[in-house]
């Protein structure tokens, strides 16, 4: 099958379930979630993407012809009660890109990743002010779903979090299978791209059934990433996705980071100064709650404009 | 110097091996009651029920329909047996869904004062005494529940479907129906509080995992935390209808007392504790006592089988660090 | 396909759901705890607490009645079943934690855990032919000893988490000077462990408080005062569940409304043993 009739027959697919759910031939969106490689909005602009709330459905497509959403955060400040966790961050998150958070323990970077896809809504005393933009559009403006957002902008978490009582290929698609898609060879589709975006395909292909707990825990956690991918989000946030695995696994996620960039904005967390070097193109340096500066990974590391960025990344402290 | 040793070594006997030696013979003695006791009362029961055993056979005391202590002196355990599988079983079935929901409000979705008002008024709730709540029972609920709903529904039998009459037995407001309906309250919270327990233990990394994917807050109920939480949810559900099962004061002021099948849906009906609490004080045949006694060791077997249960699907299907274990 | 707005109303309709399963099995459960309440005030008086109940024809002839007899029986009994339950429970739960290598330990915890889970009626059954029997009459001290086998695989329970939430190293530091084992579970553990232990006894209490069902075939029940103190050990004693039982079950209107009166006082104990539990717990936790 090449390229073309696999785009016709999801269509087709597209069209015939649109039809059976809404008998409203004229919606303008697809089903969210549904996108593959093949998403029939691809190839338009990403400005006919901003209306992402409001009931619309609508995310674009990671496709290699469409192009991911633009973010940036401006004036973004997350407050515990009345501690502050962080304070006024504007940054830019560019497109296609890796972007590290680096700072010590305590510093805000958590926090600043938890923000960008409104986790924070789970914690009832956390509250957050300033603008996440979204193509243009503030994700914390009232006529925003965040159910929608986390669609767009995915997370993987320190620890891996395969849901224990599912097989793999249950978890790889749990995130499709929420907004109803049950067609079996959708599903295998998805599961066979995220894995093999994931690096994890060729390990596992032979026992999809089997328990998602019986993998390793470097497994589990690319397992992670595959279960993040298959809803084919814009961005992927990772909060120091490889603190608790060993060299080699972390070898093989800074690989996938590396691959995956081509098609997701990525935004990392690491404790770790050479990883940072190794995975990313901009680097955040974060210290108590602030930033103090951003710029391209090799002139940060290289040549610092500020003294407490130099003695954090030539670890004087941290 | 040598003196001040010795001293030393005289005195501290007890720190050297003595006192380590009483302790453990001590604390292993007390331990050791606590098996004697679990374990005596099962050879009591079973010995003091032999008589009866004996005379009908384990199967045929068990399958027995006929229990007349006054002419025939014939006894068995059916009619006792069937009476608190059905009120048992019913009420939990009745009330495990209201309980599980209670549950996953009070964890999930309330805020935390609300929270631990609920949790609190499920503790107190499951602090009251079974005969205060039968004395409720006696005087306020079975009233009513004669009045609102046996009579009614009595009544129009009686004039457009008198085939029913027998099945719905007679409507005195005491009876099988009233025992259930008071034995679904009382395990209410404790099936509530063992879920939410069960609940709140599932990791906050998998809700977030579920949110992240873009599941609204029933999505990640259903998809992180309940199938996590199945085992502990189970668990307590079968050890709630242990407690159905041997709760004994409401359901004998409660269900009429009546010793001989067939029992009605609104009639008198009894269990297996409230025959014993009934028939034990004013038994003199000797086979009499001996067939409670029977019906005690019967009812500590099952409570063993439902405890046992519990405890195997903890083991079994519990979820420890990420493992199915 | 499910849609968004699907799914946010099936969202919406499950917390409805849950809200009103929560209050469906709320409500019933505070109304009894309001009748309870109201009847009981209404049916408490003076003499409910000075005199003894006697024949039903004295309630029928409106003399003064009460159940003096019952609430110092109630105490006896209940501080008795206390003083054999806290020593062997609190024993016992020093083995399951502090003795995990002993080869009894497992065959404890299932023991314990068994008897935890038998109705409390069988306790009365096996008190029955553990004392009443070979003594040949009911007793106080037979209820007493009933209502220890309530009481002990709670107190073994709480005490061993009590303990088992006491650090391993504070036991390791104390062993490190060169105490013995017994002087460090005595003077370390357990001291540290005090407010988890008086939570699980008040517990334990509370509980084996409220029961009947092993009562009735022990102490039995009784309408006087006995003669002498010893009575309250040796001879059938009233006990406020118990007592509450037969009122209930009366054929008598007045005695109805004591029954209502001895419910509002075992309730009022029970809530109270309840609180003071969840009070030192939370203090325990704050500190």
């Amino acid at each position: 099958m090449d390229y073309k009739s696999i785009k016709k027959f999801t269509m087709k697919i597209l069209n015939s379930l649109k039809t059976l759910t809404t008998g409203n031939k004229k919606l303008p969106q697809t089903a969210s979630g549904l996108a593959l490689a093949t998403h029939p909005q691809s190839g338009t602009d990403a400005a006919s993407h901003i209306e992402i709330g409001a009931g619309s459905n609508a995310h674009s497509s990671v496709g290699s012809a469409a192009k991911p959403a633009r973010m940036e955060t401006r004036g973004l400040t997350v407050m515990y009660g009345k501690a502050t966790g962080v304070h006024n961050i504007s940054i830019p998150i560019h497109t296609r890109k890796v972007t590290a958070l680096i700072g010590p323990s305590g510093c805000g970077k958590t926090t600043f990743l938890r923000a960008l896809n409104r986790m924070h809504d789970l914690t009832r005393i956390a509250r957050v002010t300033g603008e996440v933009l979204l193509d243009g559009k503030n994700i914390y403006d009232s006529d925003i779903n965040p159910v929608l957002i986390r669609r767009r902008i995915g997370m993987v978490f320190q620890k891996p979090t395969p849901f224990p009582t599912m097989s793999i290929f249950d978890n790889v698609v749990a995130g499709l299978k929420l907004v109803g898609i049950r067609n079996r060879s959708i599903l295998n589709e998805a599961c066979e791209k995220a894995l093999r975006q994931a690096a994890l395909f060729d390990e596992v292909k032979d026992r999809l059934g089997d328990a998602a707990v019986s993998l390793s825990g470097g497994q589990q956690q690319r397992l992670s990433i595959a279960r993040a991918l298959a809803v084919e989000p814009e961005v992927l946030l990772m909060d120091e996705p490889t603190s608790s695995l060993d060299p080699q696994a972390t070898n093989r996620i800074e690989e996938l980071i590396h691959s995956l960039k081509k098609e997701v904005t990525i935004v990392i967390i690491t404790h770790n100064m050479q990883q940072a070097a190794r995975v990313s193109d901009y680097t955040a340096f974060f210290y108590m709650g602030k930033l103090v500066e951003m710029g391209k990974t090799k002139s940060l590391f290289t040549n610092p404009r500020q003294k407490k960025t130099e003695e954090y990344i030539t670890g004087r402290f941290g | 110097m040598m003196r001040l040793q010795s001293q030393v070594k005289s005195t501290s006997i007890l720190y050297r091996w003595l006192g380590d030696r009483i302790f453990t013979v001590v604390v292993v003695l007390l331990g050791a009651s606590i098996i004697l006791i679990t374990a005596g009362m099962a050879w009591v029961l079973f010995d003091e029920g032999g008589l009866a055993l004996r005379e009908f056979g384990f199967f045929g005391f068990l399958s027995g329909t006929t229990w007349d202590p006054a002419v025939q002196l014939q006894f068995g355990a059916w009619p006792f047996l069937f009476g608190t599988l059905v009120t048992s079983g019913l009420a939990l079935l009745i009330s495990i869904f209201p309980a599980i929901a209670v549950g996953i409000f009070s964890a999930e979705y309330a805020p935390k004062w609300l929270s631990s008002l609920i949790d609190n008024l499920v503790q107190l709730i499951a602090a009251v005494p079974s005969v205060v709540i039968g004395i409720w029972g006696i005087f306020v609920l079975a009233p009513w529940m004669r009045e609102t709903v046996y009579m009614p529904i009595y009544l129009w039998a009686e004039t457009s479907a008198p085939g029913l009459i027998p099945i719905l037995g007679h409507p005195i407001g005491y009876g099988m129906t009233t025992a259930t309906i008071v034995l679904s309250l009382m395990i209410v919270p404790y099936t509530a509080a063992l879920s939410k327990d069960a609940i709140e233990s599932v990791p906050k990394e998998q809700r977030e995992a579920s949110r992240a994917l873009g599941a609204t807050r029933w999505e990640v109920i259903r998809m992180a935390v309940l199938p996590y939480a199945r085992s502990g949810i189970l668990a307590g559900t079968v050890l709630s209808l242990g407690r159905a099962i041997g709760e004994t004061m409401a359901v004998a002021m409660l269900i009429g007392n009546k010793n001989t099948l067939p029992f009605s849906i609104f009639g008198a009906g009894a269990t297996m504790p409230s025959v014993i609490v009934n028939e034990f004080r004013e038994a003199v045949e000797s086979l009499h006592l001996s067939s409670l006694m029977a019906i005690g060791f019967v009812l500590f077997i099952i409570a063993l089988i439902v405890n046992l249960l519990a405890a195997w699907i903890i083991r079994k299907y519990s979820i420890s660090g990420g493992k199915v274990v | 396909m499910k849609n968004l707005r699907y799914r946010q109303y099936r969202d919406r309709l499950m917390e409805m759901l849950l809200v009103a399963a929560t209050i469906i099995v709320l409500v019933p459960l505070l109304i009894i705890i309001v009748h309870v309440v109201v009847n009981g005030f209404s049916a408490l008086n003076w003499e409910f607490f000075t005199e003894e109940l006697g024949s039903p024809s004295r309630a029928l002839q409106e003399r003064p009645t009460g159940l003096v007899h019952t609430i110092i029986g109630t105490v006896v009994v209940d501080f008795l079943a206390l003083a054999i339950a806290v020593p062997v429970g609190i024993g016992a739960g020093i083995m399951l934690s502090e003795y995990p290598e002993h080869m009894l330990n497992p065959t404890l915890r299932v023991m314990n855990d068994t008897l935890n889970g038998m109705p409390a009626i069988l306790k009365g059954l096996f008190a029955f032919v553990l004392i009443v029997k070979p003594m040949g009459t009911f007793s106080g001290i037979s209820g007493a000893v009933a209502l220890a086998f309530v009481m002990l695989p709670i107190i073994a329970r709480t005490t061993e988490s009590a303990l088992l939430s006491i650090p391993w190293t504070i036991r390791e530091a104390g062993l490190a000077i060169g105490l013995p084992r017994w002087r460090v579970v005595l003077s370390t553990v357990i001291p540290a462990a005090k407010t988890g232990l008086v939570t699980g006894i008040l517990i334990a209490f509370a509980r084996a408080a409220g029961e009947a069902a092993p009562l009735l075939f022990t102490s039995f029940g009784n309408n006087y005062l006995p003669n002498h103190w010893s009575g309250f050990i040796l001879e059938p004693v009233d006990t406020l569940p118990q007592r509450l039982y037969s009122l209930a079950i009366s054929p008598y209107a007045e005695w109805h409304a004591m029954g209502w009166a001895a419910a509002i006082l075992l309730l009022g104990f029970v809530i109270l043993c309840f609180t003071a539990a969840r009070l030192a717990t939370r203090k325990r936790f704050k500190t």
